[in-house]
């Protein structure tokens, strides 16, 4: 497992973990949120967790979950797993905005796998793909740098330990108890 | 090719920089300078890497027309291997050690004469075969400064990343969990990384959210 610690030029702070947490609030404010969650910027999109949840050990140790095919997000499975520790190492997700639809890979690294970019629209001269599909890259790794930054400020809000955390929690237990 | 059509693999990373026309003019001259040089029936058994054109990994013939599709400069890294199948290697090294020793009269080959025979297998083998040929499209959006980089193995986009260096003189930085946090605000976030530690989402502070 790649980590954001070890990628080829990092010289950042070491919180490799931030990437799974993303992941792991992404899920939650998916659920909680019944599918609707909202960027920094106010913008707001449809997610949910598509056919993959990753969950990994500590350090991306070599005990994971590779939880492939229906909806393993709403797997008791899934749950138990985070809690008896494990993280989110990646998930596919769906996010839609307006007519345009996403579907794609996302590493705790940030990484992207396996994106399905929307369909290019037929006038598209020839030649301009290529940029036309990076526009739309590009599109997408805005939106989830909004939603980042949504979570970012959650994140370092002091509020975290006894607002969102406990939340999430409570989202965890009651879940995986069928509550 | 990847960018093109199907699904996308990206690591994106960063890399500032003037978008004038006639910088891309220069970004280039400079892809073309460091361009992929290699043959296919090359003797060689190091790796050997170089810039080809995203469009045909055949095509080292840069232009601004052909690789620069404005905000996005487009090219690729090639890197071409070649290796005698190791049990080809074992087999060959074997009869030909035997040959020598009954010629020699020996037991044992005098040390060095074994180093002496594999160099001269790979000598006659290795301009018959085909390389293994490994592409990693880039794109750079010279405006924002992202750089695309069409892979997510660790040691093909470290290869991209050194390549970038050598080629343009500038580092690439990554657009990772930590970088993106410190995008706004961020000295002040800075000191609160620093600090932070990782959620402990089973158990919390005494249990809490725990139902019964």
């Amino acid at each position: 497992m790649t980590t954001a610690d070890n990628w080829p030029g990092d010289d950042g702070p070491s919180v490799e973990f931030l990437g799974r947490e993303f992941l792991l609030w992404l899920w939650y404010r998916s659920e909680e949120g019944f599918g609707r969650v909202t960027g920094a910027s106010g913008r707001e999109f449809d997610l949910w967790v598509d056919d993959r949840l990753l969950l990994i050990g500590e350090g991306g140790g070599p005990q994971r979950f590779d939880l492939k095919g229906g909806a393993p997000a709403s797997s008791a499975t899934a749950r138990t797993a985070l809690l008896e520790g494990r993280s989110v190492g990646a998930a596919r997700f769906g996010l839609r905005e307006g007519e345009v639809e996403f579907h794609f890979e996302l590493h705790a690294d940030l990484s992207l796998r396996g994106v399905k970019l929307p369909e290019l629209l037929e006038n598209v001269e020839s030649g301009e793909e290529v940029r036309e599909r990076m526009d739309e890259l590009e599109d997408l790794q805005s939106r989830l740098d909004d939603l980042f930054e949504a979570f970012i400020q959650h994140r370092l809000h002091e509020s975290w330990e006894t607002a969102a955390a406990p939340k999430i929690r409570t989202w965890l237990h009651e879940d995986t108890l069928g509550g | 090719m990847t960018l093109a059509r199907g699904t996308v693999t990206v690591r994106r990373y960063t890399c500032k920089h003037d978008p004038s026309p006639d910088s891309a003019r220069e970004l280039v001259e400079l892809l073309e300078a460091d361009r992929y040089r290699g043959k296919l029936l090359d003797s060689h058994k190091e790796e050997r890497s170089g810039w080809v054109s995203q469009q045909n990994f055949l095509e080292t013939d840069f232009s601004v027309e052909s690789s620069y599709q404005p905000p996005y400069l487009l090219f690729a890294l090639r890197t071409d291997r070649k290796a005698i199948p190791p049990a080809l290697m074992r087999a060959l090294a074997d009869k030909r050690t035997r040959v020598m020793l009954s010629e020699m009269g020996l037991v044992k080959l005098p040390p060095g004469i074994k180093d002496e025979i594999r160099d001269d297998i790979e000598s006659e083998y290795l301009p018959k075969i085909l390389p293994t040929i490994q592409v990693v499209e880039v794109c750079w959006n010279l405006v924002t400064g992202d750089v695309q980089i069409g892979s997510a193995a660790e040691k093909a986009v470290g290869r991209v990343c050194k390549q970038f260096s050598a080629t343009f003189s500038r580092t690439l930085l990554p657009v990772n969990p930590a970088r993106l946090a410190l995008e706004q605000d961020g000295p002040a976030r800075e000191a609160r990384l620093a600090t932070l530690a990782a959620t402990d989402l089973a158990f919390g502070d005494a249990g809490e959210g725990r139902t019964p």
